[in-house]
């Protein structure tokens, strides 16, 4: 009995393979490589860009960061670290309250230039985790 | 093998040295403290010696050294009995090479520079508030682990190059730690040290997928589509 697919290669027609058909797969691979190599490269110097700038932008805010990480303290924790030995309840309600102004006088501080600077700077950041994180493995295992 | 024991032994009095000489010169209020006596004057080294066990902060030192080389202990142990497969998973990929280390770092440093904008960012909006926090604990918990794995890895190291690879994991942990200990005590150096090591070790439990040995990827929902 024969196959269907015996009977599809009957009405094929039977065409000669051009001669420079490797020639032609070679240079279209080559021409992959390269254009993914550019792509690569050219996403590589945006991300740099990018950073450069993020640092460019975050450098004159660095103060209002740095003046937010200063009101924690060791005396504060240790102050609100006996007062959890006193009461716990207190002490947990209090410490809410002191997240709620840092965090407050933290996002009053984020101005739209600082947000800017951060997002370009966290961007290249993360690319260069995920780059480095995929080099380990093959390319069907890749992140991204 | 013998030259190797010779070094384990030279290395771990080292760290003891560097230890005790930063206790001792942490604080340095009793070597200009008066002497009082005649005869204390007449025999200067006897009156400084009696001034350093008198003196209050050289005790504080000794005490807080102590303790802070048993807490670091005993939370590598903790980490070892509660996950003994994540720190061996982390510990081969610390053992690949240095550029692996160095690669572990790299992947330290920009995640911390991801998660500090993250955590910043999200304190923007209500309901992503809490990720500051979250993602702060996510960091020190990975951190931790990486850095017991990467204790454990060079202690060892260190035995197995000398033929003690036979003892314990917990010996291993125990020079790992006093090694490592050592380094971050030595004045100035120290902190950086430190920060380096806990970068590392964010690195190489990201790196390891918080030691599974998987590798990150998205094939599943790729497999989906």
């Amino acid at each position: 009995m024969a196959d269907w697919l015996d009977e599809l290669l009957e009405v094929i027609p039977v065409e000669p393979y051009p001669p420079d058909l490797v020639a032609q797969v070679q240079t279209r691979l080559a021409n992959s490589r390269r254009w993914s190599r550019w792509a690569r490269n050219g996403v590589r110097l945006v991300m740099v860009m990018a950073g450069v700038l993020g640092l460019w932008l975050l450098m004159p805010k660095v103060e209002i960061l740095l003046s937010a990480v200063s009101s924690i303290s060791l005396g504060r924790l240790e102050e609100w670290l006996s007062a959890v030995m006193r009461s716990p309840s207190d002490a947990l309600l209090d410490l809410s309250q002191i997240a709620v102004t840092w965090v407050s006088q933290l996002a009053a501080g984020l101005e739209a230039e600082l947000v800017l600077a951060l997002g370009l700077l966290a961007i290249p950041a993360l690319y260069g985790v995920i780059s480095l994180l995929s080099s380990g493995i093959s390319q069907e295992e890749a992140i991204i | 093998m013998k030259r190797w024991r010779m070094m384990i032994i030279i290395i771990a009095l080292a760290a003891v040295l560097i230890m005790f000489v930063s206790a001792l010169l942490g604080d340095l209020t009793w070597w200009s403290r008066p002497l009082v006596s005649r005869t204390m004057v007449q025999s200067p080294h006897r009156a400084w010696r009696l001034a350093l066990v008198k003196d209050a902060g050289v005790r504080v030192n000794f005490s807080v050294l102590l303790a802070g080389l048993v807490t670091q202990f005993m939370a590598g142990v903790l980490v070892l009995y509660l996950v003994p497969r994540q720190v061996h998973h982390m510990a081969h990929a610390i053992a690949i090479g240095w550029r692996q280390l160095l690669r572990y770092l790299a992947i330290g440093i920009l995640l911390a520079i991801v998660m500090a904008v993250v955590g910043l960012l999200s304190i923007l909006a209500l309901h992503t508030m809490p990720l500051l926090i979250v993602l702060s604990m996510v960091f020190f918990l990975a951190s931790l682990g990486g850095v017991v794995a990467l204790t454990y890895q060079l202690g060892r190291g260190l035995l197995s190059q000398a033929g003690w690879s036979e003892g314990s994991p917990l010996t291993s942990l125990a020079l790992g730690t006093t090694i490592f200990y050592a380094i971050t005590r030595i004045p100035f150096f120290g902190w950086f040290a430190l920060v380096l090591l806990w970068l590392t070790g964010a690195g190489v439990a990201v790196a390891t997928r918080l030691g599974s040995g998987k590798p990150w990827s998205i094939l599943p929902l790729m497999e989906d589509s």
